[in-house]
């Protein structure tokens, strides 16, 4: 698993120290330039004090003389190791020990770099005016470049010194700049399933805002889904609760019963009952086929005009037991649409129940299935009260029930119907009767494409 | 006793009215919240048996408004609610009792007489004064011992003067005891039954105060 810290604090690092090598190089480069100036001007300045000394002490013509180092133990340890030669016309006449002893260390004047014997020098020549004297005084490189290089690494020491400081820093800073995200995910481990109230984040950061709107959001959807299936549940106990009830009391009711007039009361109520609870039962069932998540829709060719004959022959029981009428329009032409059978009749069928059950005795039920350019519209009409427009968005809802209604239905029809809709890709509306002075239209729009 | 029913399933409603009624009470049945909230307001009840999933106003609605405006009548919720939130929030809302769906019979007519019990700040089951015994579980009226047979209107008004003794019942009480909303009132039934129970027990148990209506008197 990749971590914002360790990630934050390999890079940062990285950068840090490729920025301090970078530093250190082109330091190194500058120093290194101005050291060779410094030791130039030593070679310069050393070569005319010998060159004083000489025109002024020495008179040693022809014969060489040696100078050894002291072996004393003073000085510094960045004292320099500087070669000399003094040449009298053509003759060594003085010469520091590690200098070379045969020949002329240079033949230009001024700083020259020479090779003699494998080895490397800086050279200054000397040649003072008027004199038979040349002065050389010369470096080793190898020796130079040392002491340069003690030098430079002793200055660029605190660089290198800093990395570890600055990791820690770096480290300290960033958990510091995580505060926020330890804490969101404090709060969210501590929750349980329930508990989907959003998170508060006090002064979040600007970058950790969108997170926490996400996962808020999340969280009220969730809520909301939680809340909506906490009270399916509790409705659907209800609703098989409450015939159930009704049937035990009846059945206590039929014991009791003094006569045969009550008793025979008792037991018809049970009957009414339990096929009330057996029509609860089948629809909750429909309900939950209908989870998006639990089938795959099979996809036949439906012929509409025999699904209307087989809908107004399934319905037309109850429309006789209501003392009611069922007026058809099935379409002249073959229509054939490409759905699922079952759940285009269990969506008719419902909204054609519910119209039988919803308008009254005597009322006038139409069905109408006819083809409008590229869509079939399937119609429901009644002549019953319809539905208050403030409530119509609203009786598709699970369980709903309108206010004062004393009809028996399931509470599940319309929310059937809108769930297969969505589920086969059809419109559904519902409306005022356009055909009768009250009533209710459903209308359902089959894409023929 | 006045009950006001309120079960918007005309199944259950229809079998909680004939085994109330067939109890000695007298039962009116509302199916919807609102209706049952404006009853609660304006009638003079004994008790509300009420379930929760209404059309109209939910039932913890219906105690809500109810006991915000000083309703005292007892509540019991007779509901297919039945976690222990719901049972909370509805006994905090002001129900008197919770009884959950399906139920038994006798447990909802002993809880109502539970309430009846205590709304009248008793807590003998037996209902005793001068004489007159009245055992509400059996609907057993005894007078001195002896065991008196009563009608059921006769009853109702017997134990209502008992149940408020020493205190003046109205007429217009004791009628809301006899008869529902859907039941013509006679006006000459009243006096009727006065008559038959002091035949059936003692002249002088029940006294007529003119003009304001009838006592028990202490003896």
């Amino acid at each position: 698993m990749k971590s914002i810290r360790t990630n934050l604090l390999v890079s940062v690092l990285a950068v840090f120290v490729g920025a301090l090598l970078l530093l250190a190089f082109l330091s190194y480069k500058e120093t290194i330039h101005e050291i060779e100036e410094v030791f130039d001007a030593e070679l310069a300045q050393t070569a005319r004090m010998i060159s004083q000394f000489t025109l002024s002490n020495i008179d040693s013509k022809g014969t060489e003389e040696t100078i050894t180092a002291s072996t004393q133990n003073v000085g510094h340890r960045y004292e320099k190791h500087i070669s000399y030669q003094v040449w009298f016309h053509n003759a060594l006449v003085l010469r520091s020990e590690s200098a070379p002893d045969d020949v002329a260390m240079s033949d230009i004047s001024g700083y020259s770099d020479v090779s003699i014997k494998n080895r490397h020098w800086r050279v200054f020549a000397l040649y003072p005016e008027n004199s038979p004297y040349r002065i050389y005084t010369a470096e080793d490189y190898k020796a130079r470049n040392e002491l340069a290089f003690e030098i430079i690494v002793e200055s660029l020491e605190v660089y290198f010194w800093s990395i570890p400081i600055l990791a820690i820093l770096i480290y300290l800073t960033l958990n510091k700049g995580l505060v926020p995200l330890q804490r969101i995910s404090e709060d969210l481990g501590l929750r349980d399933v329930h508990e989907l109230k959003p998170i508060e984040l006090e002064q979040a950061p600007v970058e950790m805002q969108p997170l926490v709107n996400a996962l808020n959001t999340l969280l009220a959807k969730l809520d909301a889904a939680m809340l909506a299936e906490k009270r399916f549940t509790a409705d659907a106990s209800h609703e098989l609760r409450t015939p159930l009830s009704g049937i035990r009391l009846h059945a206590q009711l039929a014991l009791q019963a003094q006569n045969e007039k009550d008793q025979r009361h008792a037991l018809e109520q049970i009957i009414k009952a339990v096929d009330h609870n057996t029509h609860m039962i089948e629809q909750l069932l429909t309900l939950a086929r209908l989870d998006p998540e639990m089938n795959n829709i099979a996809v036949e060719a439906v012929n509409l005009n025999g699904l209307c004959d087989e809908l107004v022959n399934q319905i037309s029981k109850t429309i006789t037991r209501n003392h009611q009428s069922i007026t058809r329009h099935c379409p002249d032409e073959d229509i054939t649409v490409r759905t699922n059978r079952n759940l285009l009749l269990t969506i008719i069928r419902n909204l054609l129940e519910n119209a039988s059950m919803h308008s009254g005795n005597g009322s006038e039920i139409t069905l109408d299935i006819s083809r409008e350019a590229d869509r079939v519209i399937v119609t429901v009409e009644d002549n019953g009260p319809g539905i208050p427009k403030s409530q119509l968005n609203m009786v598709s809802q699970r369980f709903y029930r309108i206010s004062g209604q004393e009809v028996e239905g399931s509470g599940l029809g319309l929310s059937i119907v809108t769930e297969a809709a969505k589920q086969l890709g059809f419109g559904f509306t519902l409306s005022d009767s356009s055909k009768y002075p009250s009533g209710l239209t459903a209308q359902i729009v089959i894409p023929l494409s | 006793m006045r009950v006001l029913l309120v079960e918007d399933d005309p199944i259950l409603g229809d079998g909680l009215v004939t085994a109330m009624r067939s109890a000695g009470y007298t039962v009116d049945w509302l199916k919807d919240g609102k209706q049952a909230l404006q009853a609660l307001q304006t009638e003079n009840l004994d008790l509300v048996v009420l379930d929760l999933g209404l059309p109209g106003l939910d039932g913890l609605d219906v105690i809500k408004h109810s006991r915000k405006q000083d309703v005292g009548t007892p509540i019991l919720i007779l509901t297919a609610r039945d976690t222990i939130d719901d049972r909370i929030t509805g006994l905090d809302l002001g129900a008197d009792d919770y009884l959950t769906k399906p139920f038994d019979l006798g447990e909802l007519l002993a809880r109502t007489r539970s309430l009846m019990r205590r709304s009248h700040g008793r807590s003998q089951p037996l209902l005793e004064k001068c004489g007159l015994q009245i055992n509400p579980a059996r609907r057993e009226v005894s007078y001195n011992g002896q065991p008196v047979d009563l009608s059921a209107k006769e009853y109702k008004v017997i134990l209502y003067l008992l149940e408020n003794a020493g205190r003046v019942v109205s007429r217009s009480q004791l009628e809301d005891q006899l008869y529902g909303w859907d039941q013509a009132i006679d006006s000459n039934a009243l006096e009727v039954h006065i008559h038959n129970l002091r035949k059936k027990l003692d002249n002088n148990i029940i006294k007529t105060i003119r003009g304001a209506g009838y006592q028990i008197p202490d003896c």
